[in-house]
This record gives structure tokens, sequence and C-alpha cells, in this order.
């Protein structure tokens, strides 16, 4: 097909935008790449753009996976992420078509979970409820369980679902499908790219996430990553946070060291969107459904 | 009579409220049954005795919030950087995506989405080493300022600068990821609509406007109710790492100043009253965008 | 095409392996924790009965369980992932006859301890640091987690009980008003417990030995030696960074009073409302208009700030003796190989003046080990806890196990070079965490023979002489440890933070010319407005309580 001109035009100068936005949003990381391979004595001297490392040495890593919690630490996480955002996926999934459905009760429910993103209890009940009511506390449930939904990412899945087209709906009831029949062979394959932003989403919060653990879990042999890298990470601001208590006197943690810790908490959850891209390509899924 | 009606659509929608039933008891297990413990927010309370047992004071949380000197300047700081980042912010990743499904090129689209949204997962505390660095004196924003012939200053010093460095850094941090969303709803756009809109002659710009952006306005009026449901929450993290003393003028939020006078001392009373009032406003004004969404555009959470 | 398909394939295989991997850490979990780790077996309740079907230890009676909740300290935490793994708290079990769980929250959170105490689920023994806490011990006591050790200690801590009868001073701190006891301390206290001082002023020894120097003194002097280093060296001369706030640890001490509350012939004050603190940001606002202070340093985070002075960039600043002069030091000589970093003695307004500003730790710092009032061995326990300062103990704590870690030579203990030049290239502080507590707050007494061999530059082992040379000026003027009632320390609470912020924004702009000088009698109409003297009068009256302790 031919451009005219201006669409032209358009293209190179997108092209050029975008190319520029890349080049902004990937220097933090190649920043943080670059300082996990240099000297942490070069380094703290150092300030301003980093282009390569300062004398180059790979002993920061070696010293990460040296960390006796660091490798549990990724096992632990592993396991939670992947358990939680399995749970994740299908609650929200059926919550999501449930509340897509037009039944009487619908709104007040919509108002009562809308109602819960705001009103909460707190720290303290929410603590007594999970660890002794439930007695979760030091398992991975009480990090799993109460996160179960989502209410935002609900919120975002049924106004996706809301636009499937009706006709497609009643089409498959015509042929007699139920409702657990028409979620899973029509309305979930046509939610193909929203319910791979939920496992994006789902997926990197459990990640991420540090301070339920911090709550709940008290074996260190338990502890998720993160946990162990925020220790890391503020390491050296608790120190000087105790200024006056004498503590000043703790060998500061090499710089490098910090950034390879990074890079090793989040390369794994990186590669995980390339692999869900598929999922984004226009209609795709559309036209699958159709043939 | 409205019983009756209830008992006909359970039948009617048998598996519907099948399917809610995990929901339902999800909500009411993890989020309505500790809401009771909001009553701390009325109480001083101490760890050691317990919700029941810790005295009532009535109002004194809020009063203590209310009666102090700041209470309308980090009000007033709060709501101005969650305005200028639901102006700037909001609309940001909608374009991004929007440019990305413009290009042509698959590999050079995978390759984009992919990198800008890279900095969302570098942790704040070294994003704002980043920030620190870019704007002082010898930094790089100042040596772009002192080509065009401005002088050098500390930008970060001036309170006048303040929300500017927040929101756009914020933009950079978070356009690529917050753009995933508006990319997936892209793509749930049925092609025929673009088929069609060629035969009538629509070029790219009258497509996107007549197809792209109506194939994916309920999403963005949604995310932007829910927006302003979170006028009122600005994170403490990254203001703390920016801000000083000679910025506090401007940068010196809610949850900041909650957090200054918390440092070492867990006063879950005064935090709790603190974010109830928070949710309050914020439910209203989620609320009423809401109803106003529901009335102009027919799109709404419930 | 065939790269998408290798891609779904990688896909699955990723997937597969994840959920493999979760199946059988999720195994491993129910069962309570691997084979192969020691330690997540301890903290297991299961674990009780087998340890009771293996021989018991020498001693005559069965070990007595106890649990411990301690935050791990970083260096630690690099090494090992329980306390139990390390040999000499090991050993400690060992001699004390008691079996030791330790509960390890997460760093740098008071979350955790909140949720905890909130539970009602109290572990035998909390060790704290109890000045983070609301109401500290006094409260915990009211609100019925802890318990009084006055008589426990006075039956069963011969140790203990003696550093207390030997040393009035260190019993009053521990001391509530009313003179209850409710915490085994982490003490710098007695014979050698006498450093306890790790901070100050530290400066380029090699630039004032180039330019003919000597020490500041004075406030006159430094400004010279400063307005030297400038026009000389052309670098910054003083540095700091925003988290310090003007006044806190520079120059102010030398007009004989501190930034906030202190005392003055047993009259407490505070600094900012005090008519020197005016002379002082006029003389700083100088400084800093001549560009003898870093000009940046409302902007300068701490990394900012440790490149400056890293590369060589800054002449004075003010740090530790440890975490500066330590680290700042070897990173220096990379470049510049004649670099040296030395400690300045506290500056005063006269020549020959003794400082007593000096940032003095109290003897006791606020950790300290409480046995809650879900302890069933209080007695065991608490004997167990005095080990640590018995003799032996000490010793056990901060040096490890002789033969292995340390050796006594004439007298005294010397690491081996399993800590000093660990074989497996550990650096010194997790070497040390890995055997032994010597280099964080623990239960007992700090070692300053510790220090002398944990400080490895002469520049270190001479700065630990400087500053703690008037060390002993400032228990006349510093605010010791009073204890606040939960109902004077809610008004303190709500009153200060309005006047900090007040306060440090208020002299920010002063010393850096957004506001006039004058604005400073200002800013005193403004704090007293806020009711400052109504804070005053609340420490004064703790301040008496204390003093009749």
């Amino acid at each position: 097909m031919r451009l005219s001109l201006p669409e032209r035009a358009f293209s190179v100068f997108n092209g050029l935008l975008l190319m520029l936005l890349a080049v902004g949003t990937l220097y933090p990381f190649y920043h943080v790449l670059m300082a996990s391979f240099s000297d942490s004595k070069q380094l703290i001297a150092h300030s301003g753009v980093l282009l390569r490392p300062l004398g180059f040495q790979l002993d920061a890593y070696q010293a990460v996976l040296d960390n006796p919690n660091i490798l549990n630490g990724y096992r632990n996480t592993i396991v939670i992420v992947v358990t939680g955002t399995l749970i994740n996926l299908i609650m929200t999934t059926v919550a999501a078509y449930a509340l897509s459905r037009t039944f009487m009760l619908k709104n007040t429910l919509l108002m009562m979970i809308v109602f819960t993103m705001f009103f909460s209890g707190g720290l303290i009940p929410n603590f007594l409820l999970v660890n002794n009511f439930l007695h979760m506390g030091g398992t991975y449930w009480a990090l799993i369980l109460p996160s179960a939904i989502n209410s935002w990412n609900l919120i975002v899945m049924i106004t996706s679902m809301r636009s499937i087209p009706e006709s497609l709906i009643e089409s498959a009831r015509m042929d007699g499908a139920g409702e657990f029949r028409v979620l899973l062979r029509i309305v979930v394959p046509l939610s193909m790219p929203v319910i791979s932003v939920m496992l994006l989403y789902y997926g990197v919060a459990h990640w991420n996430s540090w301070f339920q653990a911090l709550l709940y879990l008290r074996d260190r042999e338990t502890f998720p990553l993160q946990l162990i890298l925020r220790e890391i990470l503020i390491f050296k601001n608790t120190e000087s946070m105790s200024i006056g208590a004498g503590v000043g006197d703790q060998e500061a943690i090499g710089e490098s060291i910090r950034y390879a810790t990074i890079m090793v908490a989040t390369l794994p959850i990186l590669l995980v969107y390339p692999f869900l891209q598929k999922y984004f390509v226009k209609g795709v899924m559309v036209g699958a459904i159709k043939e | 009579m409205m019983i009756r009606r209830l008992k006909d659509d359970l039948v009617k929608n048998k598996a519907i409220y099948i399917m809610l039933l995990p929901v339902v008891a999800y909500y009411i297990i993890f989020k309505y049954a500790p809401m009771s413990g909001a009553v701390i927010a009325f109480k001083d309370f101490s760890p050691g005795k317990g919700i029941w047992h810790s005295p009532w004071v009535g109002l004194d949380n809020f009063k203590d919030f209310f009666e102090s000197y700041y209470f309308w300047r980090i009000i007033r700081n709060t709501l101005l950087i969650s305005f200028y980042d639901l102006v700037f912010g909001f609309p940001a990743p909608i374009i991004l995506a929007l440019l990305i499904n413009e290009v042509r090129l698959a590999t050079f689209k995978r390759f984009v989405q992919t990198v800008s949204y890279l900095p969302h997962f570098i942790s704040t505390v070294v994003i704002c080493g980043f920030i620190v660095e870019f704007t002082s004196t010898g930094g790089i924003i100042n040596s772009i300022i002192s080509f065009f012939g401005g002088t050098r200053s500390a930008l970060l010093g001036d309170a006048g600068n303040f929300r500017t460095i927040y929101v756009s850094s914020q933009i950079w941090q978070e356009i690529g990821w917050s753009s995933i969303i508006y990319l997936a709803a892209l793509s749930g756009i049925n092609p025929e609509l673009y088929e069609a809109a060629k035969i009538d002659g629509a070029g790219r710009w009258k497509q996107t406007l007549n197809v792209t952006l109506p194939g994916i306005t309920s999403i963005i009026v949604i995310l932007l109710i829910l927006k302003t449901g979170s006028l009122l929450d600005v994170g403490f993290e990254k203001i703390i790492l920016l801000y000083s003393p000679m910025t506090y003028e401007t940068a010196d939020v809610i949850s900041s100043f909650v957090y200054r006078m918390g440092i070492g001392a867990n006063d879950y009373s005064f935090t709790t009253a603190v974010g109830l009032f928070q949710s309050i406003i914020n439910f209203v004004l989620l609320f009423s965008a809401n109803s106003l969404s529901r009335r102009l555009s027919g799109n709404k959470i419930w | 095409m065939p790269s998408q398909k290798r891609k779904s394939v990688l896909a699955l295989s990723l997937a597969l392996t994840l959920s493999l991997g979760a199946l059988s850490a999720c195994s491993g979990n129910n069962n309570g924790g691997n084979a192969n780790s020691e330690a997540s077996s301890t903290t297991n309740s299961q674990t009780n009965n087998a340890s009771k079907t293996e021989p018991s230890p020498p001693a005559d009676a069965k070990p007595v369980d106890i649990s411990m909740w301690a935050e791990l300290n970083g260096n630690a935490a690099a090494v090992v992932s329980n306390l139990n793994e390390v040999a000499a708290v090991k050993e400690w079990g060992k001699r004390t006859n008691v079996n030791f769980t330790f509960n390890h929250p997460a760093a740098g959170s008071n979350d955790a301890f909140g949720v905890m105490l909130a539970s009602g689920d109290l572990p035998d023994v909390i060790f704290q640091n109890w000045n983070w806490i609301p109401g500290g011990l006094p409260k915990m006591f009211t609100d019925g987690s802890v318990i009084k050790l006055n008589d426990l200690i006075d039956q069963y801590a011969p140790n203990l009980k003696k550093m207390l009868d030997d040393n009035p001073e260190v019993a009053k701190q521990l001391k509530a008003d009313n003179g209850d006891i409710y915490a085994i301390p982490h003490l710098r206290a007695g014979e050698h417990g006498k450093y306890k001082t790790f901070s100050g002023l530290i400066i380029r020894q090699d630039w004032l030995d180039e330019l003919h120097l000597q020490k500041p003194e004075t406030i006159a002097e430094w400004e010279n030696v400063l307005k030297t280093f400038k026009e000389k060296k052309g670098v910054t001369p003083y540095t700091l960074s925003k988290d310090q706030i003007v006044g806190y640890n520079d120059f102010l001490g030398a007009y004989g009073l501190n930034i906030d509350f202190y005392v003055d012939n047993g009259k407490v004050k505070y600094g900012s409302i005090e008519p020197a603190f005016k002379d002082y940001l006029s003389t700083f606002k100088k400084w800093y208009d001549e560009g003898l202070i870093d000009h940046d340093f409302a902007t300068n985070d701490s990394k900012t700030k440790d490149a400056i002075i890293t590369s060589g960039k800054a002449g004075a600043f003010f740090g530790y003796i440890g975490s500066s002069i330590g680290v700042y030091t070897p990173a220096l000589q990379q470049t510049e190989p004649n670099a040296k970093l030395e400690a300045v003695q506290f500056p005063v307004l006269n020549k020959g003046d003794e400082p007593s500003f000096v940032p003095r730790s109290w003897e006791w710092d606020g950790f300290g080990a409480a046995i809650s009032t879900s302890d069933k061995n209080p007695v065991e326990t608490i004997k167990a806890l005095d080990y640590l300062y018995s003799p032996e103990g000490q010793l056990l704590k901060n040096f490890g196990i002789e033969g292995e870690t340390y050796n006594m030579v004439n007298g005294e203990p010397v690491y081996t070079d399993l800590i000093l030049k660990n074989p497996d290239g550990l650096p010194i502080a997790q070497a040390m965490a890995k055997y032994f507590v010597a280099n964080y707050s623990f239960i007992g007494p700090d070692d300053d023979r510790f220090n002398d061999q944990f400080y490895q530059l002469d520049s270190q082992k001479d700065a630990v002489k400087t500053f703690s040379q008037y060390a002993d000026n400032a228990m006349k003027v510093l605010m010791p440890p009073v204890s606040l009632t939960p109902e004077e320390s809610d008004e303190v609470a709500k009153i200060m933070n309005d006047v900090t912020t007040y306060r440090n924004e208020m002299t920010i702009k002063i010393a850096l010319g957004a506001e006039p000088i004058d604005a400073f009698d200002k800013m005193v109409d403004q704090l007293k407005k806020m009711n400052i003297e109504k804070v005053i009068a609340i420490q004064q009256a703790a301040l008496d309580r204390y003093n009749s302790r």
C-alpha cells in the first residue's frame, strides 16, 4: 500500500520520537547494569552519566550469589508468584465475567467492591485476622489469599469484558452453552489481551511485594527475594537514620553489590513481558474466533 | 416484592451467583470482616492493649491533623501534585500507545514497548538518585540550560521546580508500563472496522479518530474515574527522597508529613485517622466522577 | 513461522519449570523447611521432639527453650540466615544450657514489631531499641507485655548487678522514673567500654600538611583553613548533604548549644530559639556566601556527598570513623595515593576552651532485651542473658571462641586471621558477624578491644582518641535519655512535628539567603506561638524526674 506524503512524514517523525523515548527509558536500566560491573571504590567517587563500567569486575555478582538468602529468596519468590498469580487470574476472571453480565444484585455488589478500595481495617485488624484467626502466619497463604483479587484490576477486566459483542455470547447460548462454557469457550479466548495484562500486573505485584512478607514471615529461609533486596538497599539508609546512636561504624556495603542485587532481582520478571507481547497483536483473537 | 424478584433472579442467573460465591466470600472475609478495626481512628490505640481495650478519644486524632499549622499547605500540595500528574501523566501513556500502534515494523514496535516499560522496575531509591544527579548544578539538564544561554542552578533546591521535576520524572518512569493496558485494548478492536473505514476513504488520522479512539474510550474513561478516586494519594517514598526543607513549601504532602511525624513512632491511631480522611474525600471524588461519566458518556463502574 | 513456534515452546517450558519448582518447593514448605537447612528446622516446633530424642548436652538438666525476637544485622544477614548459625551464639546456648530460637523480623521496620505486639503472640525475649517505641518500656510494662526485672536481677544476674552497682550513672539510665528495670541492656560501660564517640569533623590532613596549616581548633581558624582550601586547592571546602540539618553536627557546638534540646546548668533549653543560634547562623551564612560551604548541599543526597568527598573535591565534612574514614580513604587513594583523612577536635570559639557538645552516645543506647509476660522460664532466661555480662561471656560475645577466632596475647584478646584476613575473602565486618556478635548492638557490653582491631587505619585509631578526648564534657550538656509519659509523648510529638518542620525550613532559608538574617527573630516568635515552651516545660519535668532517680 502506498502512503501519502504527510503520512510518510508522520511515520518518520513517529519513529524518531519513539527511538528517543526508547533511549531515554533504557538509560536507568543500562546505568544499573554498568554500575553492577564497576569497581565499588571508583563507583563511589563517580557522579554523572555512566556509559561503561568503571574497572570491570564480576565480584559483585559473586558476592550476591554467595549471600545465603538470595538463592533461597529466588525459589520462594517463584513459588509465591506462580501460585499467587494463578489464584489471582482464576478469581479475577470468574469475578469479572460474572460482574459483566446483567443480574439484579450487580450494582450493589460493584458498589461494595469499590467501597473496599477506599475503606479498610488497616494493618492491625488484617494481621489479627490472618495470623490469629486464620492461622496463616508463617505460611505463604498469608501473602497470597488476602490479595486474591485486586479490585482495581477487577474493574479494568470487567470494563474490557463489557466490550465483547453481546451477539457472540447470545449465539453460543443458542447452541445450548451454559455460563461456564461461555466463559471458557468465548470470553476467555477473546479476553486474552486483557488476561495477559492481568498476568503481568499480578505477577509483577507478587514479584515486587515485600510488606506482607515482612509482617507474616519470621524464618529468613522463607523470605522472598524482594525482602532481602530491600534490606540490602536500605542498609545504608537505616545506618544514617540512627545517627547519634553511634552505629555509624558498620562497614558500608560495596556500592556495586547494591546494583548487582537489583539486576539479579529484576531480570527474570523483565523476561515475562516479551512472551506476553504476542497477545497484543491487533485483531488476532477476534479473527481466530470467527473461523 | 423485592424478595420475590430476587428469588426469581437467583433462579434465573443461578450459574452467575454460583460463580460469585467465592468472590463474595473473599470480600466478606478479607475486606469487610477486618473493617471494624478502623475504630482505632477514634481511639488511642496501643498494640499491647489491643483494639478493644485501648481507650476512646473521640475526634482527637482528626483534630490533631486538622489543627496542624501546615494542614492547608499539605492538602494544597497533595492536590496540586495529583492534579498535574492527572493532566500530564494520564494522557501520556495513551498517546504513547497510539504512537506505538502506528508503527508498522513489528520488531521496532516490540523493541519500543519492551524498553519503555523497563524504568518501572527500577526501585524508587535508584530512580531518585538519577533525578538528583541529572538536576544537580553540574548535571545534564543544567548543561542543556546553559547551552541555550541560561545559568546553572541547583534545580531541586528551588521550590518552584519541584512539581515539574516530580511529575515529569513520574511520567518518564511509568509511561511505558501504563501504556500496556491501552495496547491490550487496542488489540481488541475489530479489524473489520478499519477495513470499512479505509473503504470510506479515511486516512490514518481519520482512522485513529473514528475507529481507534472510540475503541478504547471505555477503558480510558474507567481508568480516569479510578484515577480521580486517588487524588489525595501521593506516596511518601519518592517525595522524601527528593524534597528538602528548602522545597517543603511546594513538596510537603500528606504522606510525607505523616511520615515525618511517625519516624520511629508507630502512631497507628493517627495514621488511621488521616487515612480515613483521605479515603472519604477520595471516595466522594470517585463517586461524583462515576455519576458524571454515567450521565455524559454512559461509561460507568457501577 | 519457526521462530514463533520456538518461542512458544520456550514459554511453555519456562512455565513448566516454574510450576514444577513451585510444587517441589511447596511440598518442602509443608514439611516445615528443607532437610539440608539446619536453621529453618530449628524454628519449627517439630524439632523440639527431635531434639529430645538426642542425647542431652553434658549439663545435668534438659536445656530450656527460649525464643527471642531480634533483628538480624545487615553484616550478619550477608553471611548467615539465623543467629543460631553463629558459633559464639551456639556456644552461649551450650554454656548456659539454653536452646535459643530466634525470630528475625526483616530489618528496618517497626510495623513487624507493632503487629507482633498486637497479636499477643509474644516470644520469650524481645530485643529492640526501646527508644524507638512510643512510650518505651514503661508503657510496655503497664500494657502487660513485659515483666519487671529488679528482683530477678538482684537474685540471678550477679554480673549485670555488679555492673550497675559499680556504675550508678548506668543504673540511672537503665531505670524508669519509678526505679523499675525492664531490660537487660546493650551497654558501653565498664573496664572495656570507654569508647562512646564514633563521629565528628573529618579533614583532608594531606592538604593541611601541604599548605602548612595546623588542625583548626577555633571557628576563626576553621574559617582560615576553609578559605585556604578554596583558594589554593580550588575545591568545595566543607560539604554536607541535605539530610544533615544546618547546625546538626557541624560547627554549632562551638557556640555552646545544640539545635535541639540540651541542658544548661540543669535547665532544659531548645537551641533553635537561643540568641547564640543567630550568631551561628550568620557565620554559616557568611561562609556559604563566600563559597566555603558546598553550594549544592541543600540538594545533595548522601550518594552525591560520597562522590564529592571520594573524588577529592571536598576538604572537610562530618562523618564516622568506620563508615567515613574507613570507606572514603581507600576510595580516595585510588586516584590520590597520598590522600589522608583525619579526625579534627570539635571546634570552640576561643583558643584553649574545651568543647562540650560532643556527639557522645549514652552508656545505654536504648537497645536491650525485655522478658515478655509469656516467658515460662524467666529465671533461666535472666541467667542466660546475664552470662554475657560475665568476663567469659563478654569475651565470647565480642571475640568468639578462643583458638578459633581469637588468641590471648599478653592477656589481651587478639583476632586471628580467620577474622582479619578471612580465607574466603569476607570483609572484616562480615567475617566477624559470621562467628560472633561484636560489630552491632546485642545484649551485653561492647568491648573497646574490638574497636582497636576493627579500625584498620592509623587515622581511625587516632580518630577514636581525638573524638573521645572531651566526651565526658558532654555529660553536663546533653539531654539524658529521659522518659516521657504516654500523654506527654503524644503532646510532644504533635507540637514538635510542626516545630521541626518550621525550624528546618527557616534555618535553611536563612542560611541560603532566601530569608534575611533578621527573620531569625520572626522564627523565634513563631516557634513560641507553636508552643515550643510547653515542650521545654515537659522536657524539664522529665529531666527533673530523671535526676531524682
